[in-house]
This record gives C-alpha cells, structure tokens and sequence, in this order.
C-alpha cells in the first residue's frame, strides 16, 4: 500500500469542491439575511398573531332607576360560545354543532358572521348558553381546541314590558352607527342603546370594555394572561318615571292601543310615559333570536313605534282651548258674548256640522268649551284668521318637537298658507280654517305636545322642556328617592292675562265636574280638570259623532283627553289617546281618572325604603 | 497505541472542536424545544449519545483505516442483510420499517447503509488507478450504490437514498468521468423524474413536493410545517427571542422542533447570530475535512473522506435550506445538531475515519 500514487489530478478537484462548499454556505446567509434582517418585522407579527390572542370582554352597562331608587333595567350574566379566527377549525366546529342544539336561525346567522372580513375578534357561534351547555362544552376543552366559553353581561329588563318605550333597548352597533359622533369611542360588536333611554343616554350608560391579552399555543389552548384590563361598570341613570304610575298607566289602557304621557306641571319630570301595545326589550337583548325580533319589529300594530313620541294625530276639539286663548288675547271676543249654534254653520257654501244636530243654542264661550260647541269655534276661527291660529298653536309648543330627552321626537303640523304653498304648491282655502278651528284638517300633534298643553293651561303659561332624566350616579352608587313636585324653573313663559288662564281653568274645571264631556276623569277629592277630543280619522262629511261606533274600527275616530289636577297648585298633567277610540270623553277619560288616582291615591313613595334596602344587597 | 504521543499529536483539534461546539449548540436547542413538551429530558439522552459517538471516534482514529478498509465487504453484506431482514420482518415505526431494534437502543439502519456503502465505494475505487473512470467502472459502482439505494427506498426512506446517490455523484465526479457520461447521467436523471413522481413518491411526499412550491395552497395541511419553520426563522431576526424565549418554538408551532426544525429553533431564539455561527462551524468542519482529503497520502484515503463528507454536507445543506424554505420538507436531521442517538454516533464514526485519514498523512 505504501507504492507512491500519482493524486494531482484528484487534488487538483477539491479545490473546485472547496469553492462550491464557500458558496454555497454564503448563499445559505444570504437566504437567511433576507429571512430575519430584511423581513423581520412581517415575520415578528405573523408569530405575534400566531401566539397572542386578545379577548374582549363587554363592560356591564349602567342601571336605570326610577325616582324612587328602583332598579328598573340591569345586567344579567350570560355565556357566549366562539371560535378564534386564528385558530378555526370546521372539524370542530361540526362536532359543536352536534353536541349543541343549534336553531336554523342560529346556523344561518354563523354562517354569515364567518363571511365578514376577518379581524382579530372572535367569531360568536351560539349566544346565551344554559349551564348544561356551558358544562358540557367546558368538560371537553381538550377536544375542542379553539372553542371558547365567554362570560358576557347581557341587558336585561326584569319588568318585561314595561315602560319599554321609554327605556328603549339595546342591540349590537351597526356599520352606519359606527360612524356617527353620538357613538364615538364605541367598536364593532359593541352594544349600543338603539332607542329611549338606551340611545339617549347610551353614552353615560355604557362602560369601558376590557381587554384580556392572552398567550396561546399552536392548540389555541391558553398558557398565560400577557396583559389585562377589567371591564369598567357603565354609569347609572335615576329617571323621572315612578315606576308605580307606570304601571297604573300601562294597566289603564286596558288592551287599547294609544299613548299616555303623564308630566310633572312644576318641573316638566315626565312621571310616566306609555304607548300601547308594547314590547318585550329583553328579546333584543340576544342576537340570535331573529324570528322573535321581526315579529315584533313587522307586526300590524307596530308595538316599536313609541306612539306618545312619534304618532301624529289631529287634536280635535283640544284645540279649541288655543282658539280660545287666542281670542281673548287678540281681544277678537268677550267671554260673555254668545253666539249661536243651530246645528251647524254653512261657510263658502259648505256646511260644517256640530255634535248637537239640534244645536246648542246661544252660548257663551265657558259653555261652547264645555260642551265643545263646534259652531262657536267656526265663527272664532274665521273672525281670527289661519296666521294667528297658527301663530297661538306654535306658541302653546305645536308644529315643534317638545325638546324631551328621549330620541325620534316628531313635530306635528301646524299648517298655514306659508306650509301650503311650499308643501302642496296649493293655496290656502278659506274652508280650511274653519276646519283647522275644531282641531280637525291638516293640524298634528304628538301626545307629548298636549300633554305639555295641559301642563301649561294647569301652570297659568309656565313652558318647561320635559325630561325623563333626573340625575346620573356613579356605577354602584345608590339612588336616593327623589320626592315630586319641586319647582322647575320654566324655560319660556306664556305671557297672557290671567283672565285668559282663568277662563280656560275654569272651562276645564266644568268639562270634568259640571256635566261636561269629561265628566268620567272626576275624582271629586283630587279635583280634576281636562278637555275631552275627537281626532277624526274618516273625512270631514262624517263629523257628527253619533254614528262613530257603528263605524269598522279602524275607521273610528281617535279619542283625547287632556287635564291636569289638582285645581289649586296643580301638580300632575297629563294628555291620554286612544286610537280609534271613539269619543275621548268615553274612553280617554277613564284611563285619565285611573292615572290621577293611582298618583293622589295610591301609595306613591313608600315602597322606596324597601328598595333602597335591595340595592345594597344587590351590590 | 491511543497511549503513543503521535497519535494525539495527529489529531485535527480544531475540527474536533467544531464538532464539540456543533453538538454542544445542538444540545442547548433540544433542550429548549423540549422543555414544553412531553420529553424535557432528550437533551440529557442527546449527551450520553455525544460521549458514546465521541467514544466510538475515538475507537475508529485508533485503528488505521486500511486495515479498516479491509473488512469493507463483510460490512457491506452485513448491512445489506439487515436491510432485506428488516423489509421482511422489521417492525413499522413512524411508518417505515428503518429501524432496527436493539433493546433499549433502536438503530437507525440506513446511517449503517450510508457507512458501509461508502466504505466499500471507497475501496473500489481507490482500486482504480487511472485519473478517468470508464463506463464498466461506473456500472459497477452503480451497481454497489444501487442495491442499498434500493432497498432504503423500500423502507421507504427516500432522504437516506438521495444522501448516498448524491456521494455516489461526487465520487465520481471526483475520480473522473467523461463529460459525455455527465451528459447521459443527466438525461436519464431528467426522464427518471415523472416516472419517480408516479410510481416512487407517496401522496405525502407529492403534498409536501407541492406545499413548498406554493405554502400557501393548504396552510393548514402540507403547508403549515413550511410556514411555521419561516415565521420561526424570520421573527427571531438579528439576534434573537433569547433562549428559551422563542414562542414558536416554545408554543409547538413549531413541527419536529428537537429533531428535523432544531435548526428553526436556533434561528428563532439565536436570530441571525446564531445562524451564522452555525454556518460558520458547518463550514469550518468542511473545510477542515476537505484538506484532510487533499493531504491524504493515498486514493482510499481522498475516497473516504470526500465520501463521508459529501453525505454530511449534503444533509446539513438540505436541513437549513429546508428550514430557510428554500426546498421541500424531508425528514432529514440536521447531522451533528438534531436530536437522535443514530445519526449523532454515524456522524461522529464518519468524522473518526476522516481524522483517521489525516493522521495518518504520512507513510510509516
């Protein structure tokens, strides 16, 4: 082995392999140079959103109290199941599916929550579990990997339907919301007030969502908490509503469809606020629960629209009380002279009827008010013009949204030659006035406007902007009960003489107590006064009322009734419609006399000890 | 003769200590990757491994490696033997039966196929004394390749026959072929792909051939090894997460973080840094090995070592750039680094007959 070998030309090769070995070692750093230099940043978040998981959690929103203190809305502890994006598996989710009972409406709902864009949220695959699920999802955790229990305060409204009008509800934000300033600071999948209460207050109300930045390994299972921040509780609210009055008022229509705003006369509280039928707020509180939700939101009687905000009716003969106020003020009458009633009057060659076929004979204007003579206020508003009527009617507050706290307040209409033109591109007719004078033809008005009429008649001209706001607390705080009745200090001032509030007072006064078309509101010990109405809802040709019951429902006319008690230092206004109720006197006024007895009679004020002490048990 | 001065005077230190500083690297990720796993103890495994393998090295530097060389059939029967006993009687581990099992120890058979086959390689061709193989001489080394080759890819371990076609290419490249043979070797290699691509690769060895060619078309199948491996490695950046720290590594995102993905590991905790220092010790073992080869005295000697060295390099190559995303995923440890007692003690054996080679430069 030791004969000498020729290796030159083998050597000589090496020295190539050499030089292939240095290239291709330095072609390796510079793949790894491009791997880790150049592209670290997107590979540090690609292993950042692999391993770090942030997991929202909702902040309870506030309480809703009433002026008594008791809790009216609250939060009630509910679990979600989702799925991280990052870590979404079908297998699993199948076996979810199995082991759950999901609706149709439930799976069409998570089949489109998976089409939206992809964000670092979690996907919601069924909401508001029982305890059963929860337990049989959690005692599987290992074999569901990516499948997740979260805890979420869900709004819950422990009345049902009560006040829910005024409350409002909640549902999750949408894209357009998300836009607007009223909900700055809010997120996608947030909940958010989207009527009453809820919306008007929706920035006090809500709290500040927390955060939990968690660890995950490649199982989606959770090693460590990185960072956190606790939920922050929302602000509470104590309105003006006494939940009592509430429900007498609710209860009081009885099935009948319609409207109730019941207000403080000395500072514009609103101390109940209805309109019927209602709702359940509580079935918006889910998202799941399509079905349900359409129903109420299709329905033929429209139970969403609050109808004391956002129904516009004719006044009818409520109206009467601006005719007369104006023309004492233009000094267009004497409360002394008559005039006279047959039955009704022929005006341009049309004949406006009266209630009385027979007519009421001469009469002064106590007695046309009382009885709600038509022809007398025909005569009135021809004498004083459509311009001053409609300058009279804004004053009382009509054609303009009252300024409540609570949002979709609508105008009504008071119309004149101006409106006309410009809406209709007609011209003013003379008839129409003397339509407009009993209340009738193109006026509107909102529950809550007559309501603030009354109020303004019972005050001698006092204009508050009613609220259902009465103060914020801090979250956990506790409610002191805020007694009635403080002074207010008025916002305007209707500056007429006092013989023109004592004319309409004292007519108001009889309507209720002298056999006038209210007489059903009487409580002989409070003292009430009021004005009955009839909004027509057939045309002008069918005004007698006589024939209005024979009439299909839907036909028949809407019934008012307005008034305030009691006479002296008068405390409560209120203004109740009924829809298609006929006349206001019949069903109107009893649901009036239900709520001022429920508030003179009742037990106002003394169940709020009791719920001061379930307060602090609740916190 | 362990005890003969000469004998440690011969040694090549410094490419022992890159081999110490390699496997004490290795040592450091394993037990990194291991830590949050079921086996926080590989790296205490890994080390007995190291001293046994560094043993054996050793053993092999003490005895001259014509001498060795002698017994290079018997080896080679020996393996090939085992070979065909395991196809028929070996038991299915990991879904291939290359393992054979040894007690507690279980060897990896094709490591022992890629040392016997050089060995022999080596001794055929140091046989030939002409500067130009002929076509009957690369016939016949085929054939002597081709049998072992064969029978690992039954198993089926197509990386451990790759290693040996690709020895096979370099030493004869480095003996000397015609430049028409290059061209032939060529044409067939080219007309074996779709035939290879039907009837040789499994649906998994397709998916991954596929997955690296584009990762993302099923990021949670075949692609998912690919991209967590360049996450890992591209997120560590310039000097790393730290040790211990990587959260691919540490969160099993990571596949095979302690075997095939050490080298991930490394890049993730380590960063560039250490990256290239491990390029560095890889390319200074080469080197160190390539001129143990242009000192050899003899052919043998150039044939062992360019053999053994062609198979380390062509493993560790193939690892990083498989880590880098560069090549499809093959399960092939990174040689000297990755967890696994088989290929560390064939590796250091490999290196034993290099410094055997060089200390024995000159003629007694």
């Amino acid at each position: 082995m030791n004969i000498y070998e020729d290796l030159k030309p083998l050597q000589s090769r090496l020295k190539w392999w050499r030089i292939l070995a240095v290239v291709l070692f330095v072609g390796l750093c510079a793949r790894f140079w491009q791997l880790q230099i150049v592209r670290a940043p997107t590979y540090k978040e690609l292993a950042l959103s692999n391993h770090v998981r942030q997991i929202p959690e909702s902040a309870p929103r506030g309480l809703v109290l009433d002026r008594w203190g008791r809790i009216i809305v609250e939060n009630r502890p509910s679990f979600n199941l989702t799925m991280e994006k990052g870590s979404w598996d079908d297998v699993v989710l199948s076996e979810l599916i199995e082991l759950l009972s999901f609706s149709d409406a439930e799976l069409a709902e998570l089949a489109k929550e998976r089409k939206t864009p992809s964000d670092h949220s979690p996907v919601l695959l069924k909401e508001d579990l029982t305890l059963e699920d929860v337990a049989l999802v959690e005692s599987r955790q290992l074999e569901l990997p990516g499948a997740m229990i979260q805890f979420v305060p869900r709004r819950f409204y422990p009345f049902g339907n009560l006040a829910a009008h005024a409350l409002g509800y909640v549902g999750r934000i949408t894209e357009e919301q998300l836009e607007q300033e009223r909900f700055e600071g809010t997120i996608a999948n947030d909940y958010v007030g989207q009527s009453g209460v809820e919306l008007g207050y929706n920035r006090q109300l809500m709290g500040q969502n927390g955060v939990q930045v968690v660890e995950v390994n490649s199982h989606g299972r959770r090693e460590r908490i990185l960072e956190e921040r606790t939920p922050l509780w929302g602000n509470s609210v104590q309105l003006t509503l006494d939940l009592d009055l509430q429900k007498a008022t609710e209860e009081a229509f009885e099935g009948q469809s319609g409207a109730a705003v019941v207000l403080n006369l000395r500072n514009g509280e609103v101390m109940a606020l209805a309109s019927s039928p209602s709702f359940d707020p509580n079935l918006f509180s889910g998202r799941f629960k399509a079905a349900e939700w359409k129903a109420v939101a299709q329905d033929e009687e429209h139970r969403l629209q609050n109808r004391a905000l956002q129904g516009r009716y004719a006044p009818g003969s409520v109206f009467k009380l601006i005719l007369a106020a104006a023309a004492l003020e233009e000094g267009k009458i004497s409360p002394t002279k008559r005039l006279y009633c047959g039955g009704g009057l022929r005006f341009y060659g049309k004949w406006f009827p009266c209630h009385s076929a027979s007519g009421h004979g001469f009469v002064n204007l106590h007695e046309a008010l009382v009885q709600s003579c038509n022809s007398y206020f025909y005569q009135l508003g021809v004498e004083l013009q459509i311009e001053a009527i409609a300058r009279y009617a804004r004053t009382f507050g009509l054609g303009s949204p009252t300024g409540i706290d609570l949002p979709f307040e609508v105008s009504g209409l008071v119309p004149d030659p101006e409106w006309k033109r410009q809406a209709r591109q007609e011209p003013w007719y003379a008839g129409e006035t003397v339509s407009v004078s009993v209340g009738q033809g193109s006026v509107l008005v909102t529950a809550m406007q007559m309501a603030q009429i009354a109020a303004i008649v019972g005050s001698s001209g006092d204009v508050f902007r009613p609220h259902v706001f009465l103060k914020p607390l801090p979250a956990g705080a506790l409610a002191d009960p805020a007694p009635t009745g403080s002074q207010g200090e008025p916002i305007r001032r209707l500056a007429f003489h006092d013989s023109t509030w004592q004319v309409l007072q004292d007519a108001m006064w009889s309507v209720v107590n002298e056999s006038g078309t209210g007489w059903r509101a009487g409580l002989p010990r409070v003292g009430v006064s009021g004005k009955t109405g009839t909004a027509q809802v057939a045309s002008m040709s069918n005004l007698s009322e006589t024939d209005d019951d024979d009439r299909p429902e839907h036909l028949r006319n809407h019934a008012w009734f307005i008034g305030y008690a009691p006479r002296k230092n008068p405390e409560l206004a209120l203004a109740i419609l009924v829809e298609h109720g006929g006349q206001g006197g019949r069903t109107a006024a009893p649901i009036a006399q239900k709520i001022f007895q429920a508030y003179f009679e009742g037990q106002k004020g003394l169940e709020a000890d009791d719920t001061r002490q379930a307060l602090l048990v609740r916190n | 003769m362990i005890l003969d001065r000469r004998f440690w005077f011969g040694i090549d230190w410094l490419l022992v200590l890159g081999l110490a500083l390699a496997a004490g690297l290795g040592v450091a990720a394993i037990y990194s990757a291991t830590q949050g796993g079921p086996n926080p103890d590989y790296y205490r495994r890994q080390l007995l491994w190291i001293v046994l393998g560094f043993a054996l090295m050793l053993l092999v530097m003490a005895i001259d490696y014509h001498s060795l060389s002698d017994h290079a059939e018997l080896f080679y029967l020996a393996v090939a033997g085992l070979l065909v006993y395991l196809l028929i009687f070996g038991s299915l581990r990991a879904g291939t039966n290359r393992w054979l099992e040894l007690g507690i120890f279980t060897l990896h058979s094709g490591e022992l196929a890629k040392l016997a086959s050089v060995a022999l390689l080596a001794k055929y061709l140091a046989a030939v004394r002409k500067n130009r193989l002929g076509t009957a001489e690369v016939a016949i080394t085929g054939a002597l390749v081709g049998i072992p080759v064969l029978l690992v890819i039954l198993q089926p371990d197509l990386g451990t026959a790759a290693t040996l076609a690709f020895a096979y290419a370099v030493l004869c490249l480095l003996a000397g072929v015609r430049g028409r043979l290059i061209l032939v070797a060529a044409v067939v290699f080219a007309l074996a792909l779709p035939f290879g691509w039907s009837f040789v690769l499994k649906d998994y060895q397709k998916e991954r051939v596929l997955a690296f060619l584009d990762p993302n078309l099923d990021p949670r199948g075949a692609g998912y090894q690919s991209i967590q491996s360049t996450i890992a490695v591209g997120s560590g950046g310039l000097t790393g997460k730290g040790w211990l720290e990587g959260s691919q590594s540490q969160l099993q995102f990571l596949p095979a973080p302690h075997t095939d993905f050490v080298f991930a590991v490394i890049g993730e905790e380590l960063g560039f840094v250490g990256v290239v220092a491990v390029l560095v010790l890889y390319l200074m073992i080469t080197l160190r090995s390539l001129e143990a080869a242009r000192r050899a005295r003899d052919r043998l000697g150039i044939y062992l070592v360019a053999g053994i060295l062609a198979m380390f390099i062509f493993q560790a190559l193939y690892n990083m750039a498989m880590v880098g995303g560069l090549v499809p995923i093959k399960g092939f440890p990174l040689p000297l680094v990755s967890y696994g007692g088989s290929s560390m003690m064939t590796t250091l054996i490999g290196f034993g007959l290099i410094l055997n080679v060089r200390m024995r430069r000159f003629v007694n």
